[in-house]
């Protein structure tokens, strides 16, 4: 009888003593971060059968647990890892931006002053100062496009370290994780079963810590170790067994660095495509579709200008008479091939630009296998494909493909990575600058030089198509009886009907221009070589045209246009993704919230539970006196 | 819902946070009157004004091509005004030798100015311009073009070439014209105006003047007086697209200003209201973080 009293009043002194220590422990911790708060479970005692029925025994403490809930938990993990990864993107992306949009240092001034020095040759084609300042103009254009090039390359290294930094960091965690797992399975096992609450908790935080660097999923297994899964599903950590997490180089280009994961001792296997979330699936994000493409898209932008100004400046004629040779050298696309062949295959393969088709000239790498008939070439950048056997013509490159090939042989071409860094100019003498037209036009005249044409016919627009199919000098000799132009000996050039062919445009011994009005019978024009003719800017004109010509993308932007959609693509992506990281912001701290309504220390609340614990205990204390009381009287009635 | 105290410490830091961010971008957008500094802050709104710096200095190219075309056209306009005096003043001569009453030695007289003016035409026919170009060589710009063999044979060493200039997108104008068509193509007479002035000069010399040369040198004049109308169009052509370029040149700047320049009013205002807004946050946070129970334990 008397013990069971005394029981009941230690039981819960000792009961009420736990309870205070939790709750001055979730006070001390009120401020740490990643501490759940705790709760004293107090169940009843077994009760006692008496006589009269069950009698309470008293209260014990069933144990301290963690208000926890792995559901919420799961929620602040996924919005972390959805932040951080916008905010890297974000921040990497805006830095893309910056050095395309500047205003000052970009390419687009570069490029508008550029031309403005070809059309003040065009204005003055004899002026030496007009054509060194166009050579000048060049230099810069081309440095410029180096400088871009250059920062994006000053980025990519920033991208390689920070991009292992995260991935070593992730690793750590990944083994400590599994380290705590293993601690905590021996925790559970030496307490019985009672969570090792701050285990738990420093448990959960290195989880949370991952999360920041990609997005983890977890699955607790039934002894309460903690399988981890990074990004869509890779396996991090299986009970008490960790995988490695590390930077491996890509393959076939060795230089781009890509996220392994080893398991056990084996070689390590690319997971790059499967992480996803946080710093690394941001990083590798940007790297995918802002790095990369940014890049291409300069390179291409500096191929398809060079090669088009080359085209139209070997159309033209310097100040000595001699056909324009090329104006910038371009790189040479063959220099970045990454083979991936099968034993014994002697396959080889040879890219080249195709002036003729640069228009054409996308912004993306390209992969060639051989299925053992055929070459197939596939853009990367949507896949589109061109197979054959001979040389393949596509995307203004022809590649030719060389060597005994097998089936399975793979190349990789990166054709315009890096062709802004190597694009130069290749005049250095200002009187190499083709600005005229190699041919001109001249009308009958007598030899006093008076015209003697009779009719109103005018042939304009002149213009060179191929240099090589010259015969000059041509002469065109209308014949009414005919109604059509001959040349000196009879033979027919082409017909002409005033009435119903003017204006008519003509090609013809790589030149074209265009008829108009009415000839007279025997009325005579010649096309010759433009000797001597050096204030003709004829060719100047034409380049200067190339600045608002649909030049890219299968002739459908101008080079302006097409680094404005590029600056734009750029601009919109990082807008987007500064929009993703404010609400993925929101929504975090909205996970936070609910996260920390369940499992904060609220200090008031603390503050209320010692008056209740201590109050308790009081009364316990009481209980005790009491029954120190009714002892007493017991002996003083025995006495 | 339940809140725990840290949250109640973060949510009134995380508000002042926020208002002290809005500020300093207000304070950046009056103090540099740009509404953003990097393009990344405004990535689109960048990209525009990038487009808009890009056709707004090509057109001013093209005013430069313009101004550039009108130095050339009044040249030229000079250079034939100047011809058309010479070939005016050929007439008053000739007409006056044709007059019945002048003796040998008058008309001989006569010649010798004819000869004079012939060798005037031709020095105008040699104009070049500051550069040193000819004005009248086509696209031989660097060969003199007129020679007199000194017998009345007149060669032409240029060509019939004519340059263009671009003054917009879609339209280039012609600064010039060749030295055939201006001084050697005489529609109606089939002959040059050298060779109808040396004529003129040597019938006049000879004592035999022609009357029907006055029709050749009317045809010349005729011929000159064209091609003088033909620079007048040019010309005007030019003051009409540079009109058309400064408007285009003022409705590009303005669109570029409100996207790019800041709206000094409405970023005062907002810069106010931030700071009011964090005054009360921080007097809240004060407020707030200082009640506790245990404050009364």
């Amino acid at each position: 009888m008397g013990s069971s009293i005394l029981g009941i009043a230690t039981g819960s002194l000792i009961a009420m003593q736990r309870a205070l220590a939790t709750t001055g422990n979730n006070i001390a911790n009120a401020n740490t971060e990643g501490y759940t708060r705790q709760r004293v479970d107090l169940t009843i005692q077994t009760p006692q059968l008496t006589g009269a029925g069950y009698v309470g025994t008293g209260v014990r403490v069933e144990g301290v647990r963690r208000l926890y809930d792995a559901f919420l938990e799961s929620q602040l993990r996924a919005s972390i890892a959805a932040r951080d990864g916008a905010s890297t993107y974000a921040e990497f992306a805006s830095q893309v931006d910056n050095i395309l949009a500047d205003p000052n240092t970009g390419l687009a001034p570069a490029m508008e002053q550029f031309f403005a020095a070809v059309q003040q040759v065009a204005d003055d084609p004899t002026s030496m100062e007009a054509r060194g300042q166009l050579l000048s103009q060049a230099g810069a254009l081309v440095d410029r496009f180096r400088y871009v090039d250059g920062r994006l390359v000053g980025l990519q290294r920033d991208f390689d370290s920070t991009l292992t930094e995260a991935v070593s960091q992730a690793n750590r965690l990944i083994q400590d994780i599994a380290a705590l797992n293993e601690d905590i399975v021996r925790a559970y096992g030496a307490a019985g079963g009672q969570p090792p609450n701050d285990l738990l908790d420093k448990r959960d935080r290195l989880v949370l810590e991952l999360s920041k660097l990609v997005k983890v999923t977890t699955v607790e297994q039934d002894d309460h170790a903690l399988n981890v899964f990074i990004g869509k599903g890779q396996a991090a950590v299986i009970g008490l067994t960790p995988n490695t997490l590390e930077v491996i180089p890509g393959s076939p280009d060795g230089s781009r660095l890509e996220v392994g994961i080893r398991t056990g001792s084996g070689a390590p296997v690319r997971v790059s495509e499967n992480l996803t979330g946080g710093k690394i699936g941001g990083l590798l994000d940007f790297r995918r579709q802002i790095l990369e493409p940014s890049r291409d898209r300069i390179g291409r932008l500096a191929v398809v200008l060079g090669a088009s100004f080359n085209l139209q400046h070997r159309r033209g004629q310097d100040l000595d008479g001699n056909l324009g040779g090329d104006f910038f050298r371009l790189n040479n696309p063959s220099d970045r091939i990454f083979p991936d062949l099968q034993g014994g295959s002697t396959a080889t393969l040879a890219v080249q630009f195709d002036p003729a088709t640069i228009t054409e000239l996308r912004a993306s790498e390209y992969r060639a296998s051989f299925d053992g008939t055929q070459w197939t070439v596939e853009r990367l950048s949507d896949g589109t494909t061109r197979s054959g056997t001979g040389p393949i013509t596509f995307d203004g490159m022809t590649f030719t493909f060389g060597g005994a090939a097998k089936a399975g042989d793979r190349f990789l071409v990166q054709p315009v990575r890096y062709a802004a860094q190597d694009l130069a100019v290749a005049v250095n003498d200002a009187r190499q600058v083709a600005a005229a037209l190699p041919v001109r036009l001249e009308e009958a005249v007598d030899a006093n030089g008076v015209p003697t044409n009779q009719g109103t016919a005018a042939i304009t627009d002149l213009a060179v198509v191929d240099p090589g199919a010259f015969s000059l000098p041509m002469t065109m000799i209308y014949r009414q009886s005919t109604g059509r132009f001959e040349d000196g000996s009879g033979n027919p050039l082409f017909t002409y009907d005033p009435a119903t062919d003017a204006p008519k445009t003509v090609t013809l011994g790589g030149v074209s221009f265009t008829v108009q009005g009415a000839p007279a019978d025997g009325d005579r024009f010649v096309i010759e070589a433009n000797s001597g003719g050096v204030g003709d800017n004829g060719n100047a004109l034409a380049l200067a045209a190339l600045q608002t010509a649909p030049l890219v993308d299968g002739a459908s932007a101008t080079l302006g246009e097409s680094y404005g959609q590029m600056v734009s693509d750029v601009g919109i992506r990082t807008r987007d993704a500064n929009m993703v990281f404010d609400s993925q912001e929101a929504l975090a701290r909205q996970a936070q919230d609910r996260h920390d309504a369940l499992s904060g220390v609220n200090l008031d609340e603390e503050a209320a539970n010692l008056m209740r614990f201590q109050q308790a205990y009081q009364a316990a204390a009481r209980i005790v006196h009491v029954f120190d009381a009714m002892f007493q009287s017991l002996l003083d009635a025995v006495r | 819902m339940r809140i725990s105290s840290f949250q109640i410490y973060r949510h009134g830091l995380e508000g002042i946070l926020d208002q002290q961010s809005g500020i300093d971008r207000l304070q950046r957008q009056l103090s540099s009157g740009k509404r953003f500094s990097l393009p990344s802050e405004a990535p689109v709104e960048a990209s525009q004004v990038l487009s808009f710096k890009e056709r707004s200095a090509r057109v001013k190219q093209y005013q430069n091509n313009i101004l550039q075309a009108r130095n050339r056209l009044g040249l030229e306009e000079s250079a034939v005004g100047a011809a058309v005096d010479v070939v005016q003043r050929v007439r008053e001569l000739t007409v006056q030798g044709l007059n019945g009453t002048n003796s040998l030695q008058d008309r001989k007289a006569i010649a010798a100015e004819l000869r004079q003016r012939l060798d005037e035409l031709l020095e105008i026919a040699n104009t070049r311009d500051p550069n040193g170009e000819y004005l009248f060589a086509g696209g031989r710009s660097r060969t003199r073009p007129f020679v007199h063999d000194g017998t009345g044979r007149f060669t032409y060493a240029g060509d019939q070439g004519v340059r263009a200039l671009r003054i917009s997108d879609t339209r280039t104008v012609r600064i010039g014209h060749s030295g055939t068509d201006v001084f050697l193509s005489a529609p109606g007479s089939g002959k040059s105006a050298f060779s109808t002035l040396y004529q003129v000069a040597a019938d006049m010399e000879a004592g035999t003047p022609n009357a029907a040369s006055l029709d050749d040198i009317d045809a010349v004049l005729d011929h000159l007086l064209q091609v003088q109308a033909e620079i007048g169009a040019r010309q005007q052509a030019l003051d009409a697209q540079e009109a058309i370029n400064a408007d285009y040149l003022l409705g590009v700047e303005t669109a570029r200003s409100r996207i790019e320049d800041t709206d000094f009013a409405s970023a005062s205002i907002e810069y106010q209201r931030r700071l009011i807004a964090i005054q009360a946050a921080q007097q809240a946070f004060v407020k707030v973080n200082g009640l506790s129970l245990f404050n009364f334990l």
